[in-house]
């Protein structure tokens, strides 16, 4: 065994663990923004009591979720019902692989990219992994064998089916111009300018279709407890139960990091350009990585600020909201882009 | 290493389309036909054509199961699911000959070359070769896939809808 | 290296399959799975070739020809997924089964 290849493996092994465990820990984190900021914007406190400001609230809650009993109903298909957690979880996790988290960090004299993956096809393996989650709620939902996860089932696929399209052509225009799928080469092109300013249309078309892809208000559908009782994990409890929320957040923080990386610079920083990254060090590699961060986390907080502020969309409403409105304009702007960037 | 991994992914791949064929209930069989799907993208890895693995489990896994599925949740196959095989002499007879057939024109494919060539399907190398020399074929699909869509939202009007 | 004939023989193995499918299978919606699948297996020779073909000898590399056709293949099960399942529909709503057998006459 040469020494490159040890180091490779070891780097990766630790980047998985580190990157993963950032994802998760931020899903628990999440759990407690969501009470704590609709609180807020509700004019009540939220959970304050367990550790300092309510910060140990997801321990106990995962304490909680793990002592409590697991009900596995007589009338569910039984394999598919236990699998159905796991299968919307699992896509969400791997999708991280390709999210570069910062610039090149240098280990013993070597250069580690902060992504686990740098791969050729980037943005379409997210989309692919991305576009197995939906089986996780369909599968809850039909092994669930019971009217209302049934509904949020069929729900689902049909949302998901319609926003991909919007979703994946609303990128269209970024590669236009990078020409590559290549996650760093999109990150290095927005040094100068970042892509939400130059591709407005395909920033708003992605960011919406963010949200009906990771199934949250106002288009959460799928569950919509005012009307289908919970929805898909209506039969759930317990750690099953946790599973989905666990899936629903890490997707959320990948959909994050998919914005901050295409459209909001990735780790990039206003006015500071590659080279001073560079220049920096370590050090850089730091401040780019907390950039990235701060990104996700000011839009994992939009997330929550849009589910207080916008009601639940009709199902009729969400079609022809993705049919009609965010298909035309998703490819308007390929076409515009297209136009604009004619070669010379 | 490499040459093991298609035996496996190979073998996952028969073993998958089998139980689909097989499985009574037909949400199992599209969740066989997904995990056949995954394993074809693999096949496609090992065979440098990155490009597709990712459009294989894109298209096929993500988006034409989830219709399959969304059709058989919709009409609730339940009550219709217990089917099963219709396995006739006759049948088996025409998929014996079918595989014999194949298999000695695979077996008579003349001289093959031994090793496989540097290709590697990136994007960028599929996108050239699709923009340039099949351009034409590619405009002919999209006006199927237009047709398809129309033809589709006709046939999905319920009658008496104007 | 995994030779050629390999690859085809898997690829003819789920062919095979898939056709066993169509041919016992009853209900329309096994039926189009089974045609997927054929087609599937289709794509897989259709890389394979493409692997094995032989260098252009202008440009001295081997053209993804073979890529492209099963992105054609591609677009056109998507396409006839689509339709079909259409069909699938209307057949139930009218006729409320899916059963190829119930709808041998192709009238109603």
């Amino acid at each position: 065994m040469n020494q490159d290849l040890i180091f490779y493996v070891a780097s990766n092994l630790v980047k998985i663990i580190i990157f993963t465990h950032i994802a998760l820990i931020l899903a628990a984190l999440m759990s407690l923004a969501e009470r704590r900021v609709s609180a807020v914007m509700q004019s009540r406190l939220g959970p304050n009591r367990v550790g300092f400001g309510g910060i140990l609230q997801p321990i106990a809650d995962a304490l909680k979720f793990i002592f409590k009993e697991d009900v596995v109903p007589g009338h569910v298909e039984k394999v598919l019902f236990v699998l159905a957690p796991a299968i919307a979880l699992i896509p969400a996790l791997l999708t991280l692989a390709v999210i570069p988290f910062g610039p090149p960090l240098e280990v013993l004299g070597r250069e580690v990219p902060l992504v686990i993956a740098d791969l050729d096809i980037g943005v379409l393996f997210v989309f692919a992994i991305a576009s197995l989650g939906v089986y996780g709620i369909v599968f809850a939902g039909w092994a669930s064998n019971s009217r209302y996860p049934m509904l949020g089932g069929v729900r689902a696929s049909a949302q998901m089916i319609s926003y991909e399209l919007s979703l994946g052509l609303s990128v269209v225009g970024v590669f236009m111009v990078t020409g590559s799928l290549r996650m760093l080469d999109v990150v290095a092109l927005q040094d100068d300018m970042w892509f939400c300013f130059t591709q407005p249309v395909g920033f708003l078309v992605f960011v919406i279709c963010a949200f009906a892809e990771t199934n949250r208000l106002p288009f959460d559908m799928p569950e919509a407890e005012t009307e289908l009782v919970a929805g898909y994990h209506t039969e759930y409890s317990s750690m099953k139960f946790a599973m989905f929320f666990m899936g629903e957040y890490t997707a959320m923080f990948v959909f994050s990091g998919l914005i901050a990386t295409l459209f909001l610079g990735g780790w990039d920083i206003p006015f500071m350009s590659a080279e001073t990254f560079a220049a920096l060090g370590n050090w850089g590699a730091l401040l780019g990585f907390a950039s990235f961060m701060a990104k996700c986390c000011a839009f994992l907080f939009f997330y929550i600020w849009v589910r207080w502020t916008i009601p639940r969309f009709r199902f009729d409403q969400l079609m022809s909201l993705g049919w009609k409105v965010l298909l035309p304009l998703a490819i308007a702007n390929v076409l515009a882009t297209g136009l604009f960037n004619l070669p010379s | 290493m490499g040459d093991a991994l298609f035996y496996v992914f190979g073998a996952l791949m028969v073993l998958f389309t089998f139980l689909t064929i097989r499985a009574r209930n037909p949400v199992y069989s599209a969740i066989f036909m997904i995990l056949s799907f995954a394993s074809t993208a693999a096949l496609f890895v090992m065979l440098d054509a990155f490009l597709l693995a990712a459009v294989e489990v894109l298209v096929y896994a993500g988006a034409i199961m989830v219709l399959f599925l969304f059709v058989i949740m919709l009409i609730n196959l339940r009550a219709a699911e217990h089917d099963g095989l219709r396995v006739s002499p006759l049948v088996v007879l025409v998929a014996l000959t079918f595989l014999l057939l194949l298999g000695r024109g695979i077996a008579d494919l003349g001289p093959v070359p031994a090793g496989a060539n540097e290709l590697v399907g990136t994007p960028q190398l599929v996108a050239k070769t699709l923009f340039t020399r099949y351009v034409v074929p590619f405009e002919a699909v999209s006006i199927l896939l237009l047709s398809a869509i129309l033809g589709t939202v006709v046939l999905a009007r319920r009658s008496g809808e104007a | 290296m995994i030779p050629l004939e390999h690859w085809l023989y898997l690829s003819g193995m789920v062919f095979t399959l898939g056709l066993c499918g169509v041919l016992m299978r009853r209900n329309v919606i096994l039926v189009l799975m089974s045609i997927e699948i054929m087609l599937n297996a289709a794509n897989l020779a259709l890389v394979a070739f493409n692997k094995y073909l032989p260098p252009d000898p202008a440009t001295g590399a081997t053209a993804p020809d073979g890529q492209v056709f099963v992105f054609f293949t591609i677009a056109v099960a998507a396409a006839e997924v689509a339709v079909a399942l259409a069909i699938a529909m209307a057949l139930f709503r009218r006729l409320d089964t899916v059963n190829v057998d119930d709808v041998a006459n192709l009238r109603w």
